[in-house]
């Protein structure tokens, strides 16, 4: 749980020029699909509670509680993942494109629940439906779609990439 | 039968698959719109230039046609001014460099002014002769006004208020002497003919060329004993 969570901090860092391209995702759902939802919940608490204090953009504050309920999302098909398809998901395989189309799903989610607290918050009490179709398509727009794409490719060529390593890593435990 | 792991694995590429092509084509919808609303401000920008450059052609139109008339009575000044009086020298001086100007602005600007075109040549019978060709004069111009204004105001002369008349005695420092005078011709087609009034009173056409000369006379009919 300290390794991934220090992955996914290190990689967020790392991978702060590029908004919205992260590591996080995948390792949190990697961590569900391998360990489950306990240690997959674990780390996306731990991985976004620090990012979201340490974030060199700027500490979150109120939006905190909503990055890391959008994170077990990731956590939440991670751990549904294994259950469906079982942790031997190969480069190539059909079960690779699987998880990538459940990645991008889940980073939809992810972005629509974080613009509509982002918009609830902005406007309130006089948020109108305008203001959050605005908020959500014109401000968030080009966001989800780098979040959507990076995240479907991560899914079908990261996390399969990486599963034997992990494993490997912790002895074949899983 | 496929199993329902498949199903749920080939439902959720489904899903996906709609979710980012939805997005893809929002996202193209949102650039269009931003690219539709900035085409439309370059339009209103390019509508308004277009007004006020309209306007300024206008303006500028109104202050060629101010200029010129200002030029009408500059030129009329110098045709009436005693030349001993410092208002002449000043004036004299100034008209063909306001009129220059003026032609400048007006060619600059492409603007059409109505011109006439006159050649003007300066005889000095010593084997010296100076062609002004192709000068633009101002219609309703006379002899004299052109003469001033091709020699840039190196004309020498006095005013005969009672008959409207120059008596030129010098150009382009050249002074006639006490047996010499200075005559003022017109060409008709290959012929010179001394004009049979002075310069003051000669309307110039466009397109004719005139000429001054330098030389003695008879004594008794005035007749220059020379021609250009």
């Amino acid at each position: 749980m300290v390794v991934f969570t220090a992955l996914i901090v290190s990689s967020d860092y790392a991978l702060s020029p590029a908004l919205d391209v992260k590591l996080l995702d995948s390792i949190v759902f990697l961590a569900a699909l391998l360990y489950g939802f306990r240690v997959g919940a674990a780390v996306a608490v731990l991985s976004e509670g620090i990012w979201s204090f340490a974030s060199p953009w700027g500490a979150a504050g109120i939006m905190t509680p909503f990055l890391v309920g959008g994170e077990l999302l990731f956590v939440a098909a991670g751990w549904a993942a294994a259950r469906a398809w079982g942790t031997d998901v190969r480069q190539g395989s059909l079960k690779a494109a699987f998880v990538g189309a459940v990645m991008a799903i889940c980073a939809f989610a992810w972005d629509f629940e974080t613009n509509a607290a982002t918009a609830f918050f902005e406007y309130w009490p006089h948020l109108t439906l305008t203001e959050f179709i605005y908020t959500e398509v014109v401000q968030g727009g080009p966001f989800f779609l780098a979040h959507d794409i990076s995240d479907l490719l991560l899914g079908m060529f990261f996390i399969p990439a990486v599963i034997p390593l992990v494993l490997k890593a912790s002895g074949g435990r899983s | 039968m496929v199993s329902r792991a498949t199903f749920l694995g080939v439902a959720a590429i489904l899903v996906a698959a709609l979710l980012i092509v939805s997005l893809l084509a929002g996202y193209y919808f949102l650039q269009y719109q931003n690219e539709a609303s900035s085409n439309s401000n370059y339009e209103n920008e390019l509508s308004g230039s277009l007004s006020k450059n309209a306007q300024l052609a206008g303006d500028l139109s109104a202050t060629l046609q101010e200029y010129n008339s200002s030029l009408a009575v500059l030129a009329e000044a110098v045709a009436n001014l005693n030349t001993s009086s410092s208002a002449y020298a000043n004036a004299s001086k100034a008209l063909p460099v306001l009129w220059n100007e003026y032609l400048t602005l007006a060619r600059q600007s492409k603007s059409s002014v109505e011109t006439y075109s006159v050649d003007l040549l300066i005889d000095f019978e010593n084997g010296t002769t100076l062609w002004y060709n192709n000068t633009a004069v101002q219609p309703g111009w006379n002899g004299y006004t052109i003469t001033v204004v091709a020699l840039k105001g190196d004309v020498a002369s006095v005013w005969y208020p009672a008959f409207g008349e120059h008596l030129v005695t010098g150009l382009d420092g050249v002074n006639s002497g006490a047996s010499t005078s200075w005559f003022f011709w017109e060409r008709s087609g290959s012929v010179w003919q001394l004009t049979p009034s002075g310069a003051d009173d000669v309307q110039v056409t466009n397109g004719t060329d005139y000429a001054w000369t330098v030389c003695g006379y008879n004594s008794s009919t005035y007749l220059p004993t020379c021609v250009p």
